[in-house]
């Protein structure tokens, strides 16, 4: 019966693995309003002040984001928000540490530009 | 989606300094957020009728597969059984034969022995009167 459990496990998963992707392909394929992007911010204990100036940092990143190439996009989020290590985003994409390093290089001056673009 | 974990090496070896990584930080918190509340909201509903479809074959198949290893498993231990049954008849009809090639081979020993003890020579000199006694027996 352990591999019926097994099977039930990755049904589950796949359903959960799913909904993520909706996500993603929603926001792929539908392009992504900044300031309705912005907007989703935890308030946590921040300031107003604290919470403006993040939203205004969110808003840069994600404009950083859609200048970016496809895969320098890819290899950012699933570095900066899917939390990957670089060896599992290799594995994912099919490229090199090497080349996965240089595209996330590529991608943060983007954003330190476009951070630095705004003071 | 997982929970943030604190910039390591290799971010620090790609320049993210205190600056980029507050902006990382909140960028991550503003995706999981806003992904947060897009799967929190109900499913349209040609999403939910193929998720529903999903899970029902998925079920079905599951359900299927159980049957059928249980009707296999049953099948298994009828043919067993059958099997079993058909080695004790072919056994005990076996050892029927073998008591009774012993019986009779028992049978003809004992009356073998019987017969020499019983029998015994007559001397030459008493012939003929054993001739005679076996002459009156008959008439």
């Amino acid at each position: 019966m352990t591999w019926l459990m097994r099977i039930a496990i990755n049904l589950e998963k796949d359903h959960w693995r799913n909904r993520r992707m909706q996500f993603w392909r929603h926001t792929r394929t539908n392009s992504v309003d900044l300031d309705e992007a912005s907007d989703w911010l935890p308030s946590g204990e921040r300031t107003a002040e604290q919470q403006m100036l993040a939203k205004e940092q969110v808003g840069h990143v994600w404009k950083a984001v859609e200048k970016l190439s496809a895969r320098q996009r890819t290899v950012f989020l699933l570095r900066y928000v899917e939390d990957q290590e670089l060896s599992e985003i290799a594995q994912m994409t099919g490229l090199s540490e090497g080349t996965v390093k240089a595209h996330l290089s590529r991608a943060l001056g983007k954003v330190r530009a476009q951070l630095k673009g705004r003071q | 989606m997982k929970m943030s974990r604190d910039f390591d090496n290799d971010d620090r070896e790609l320049g993210v300094d205190a600056q980029v990584g507050e902006a990382l930080k909140n960028f991550r918190s503003n995706v999981q957020a806003w992904g947060e509340a897009e799967y929190g909201c109900p499913r349209p509903a040609r999403t939910v009728r193929a998720m529903s479809w999903r899970v029902a074959t998925g079920w079905a198949l599951s359900c299927v597969v159980a049957a059928g290893s249980v009707s296999g498993a049953v099948y298994q231990r009828h043919h067993q059984r059958e099997l079993q049954k058909i080695a004790a008849e072919q056994a005990a009809r076996q050892q029927k034969l073998e008591a009774a090639r012993h019986a009779s081979t028992d049978d003809e020993d004992l009356l073998a022995k019987v017969d020499s003890d019983v029998s015994r020579e007559v001397p030459s000199a008493m012939e003929p009167l054993a001739q005679l006694m076996s002459d009156s027996e008959t008439e």
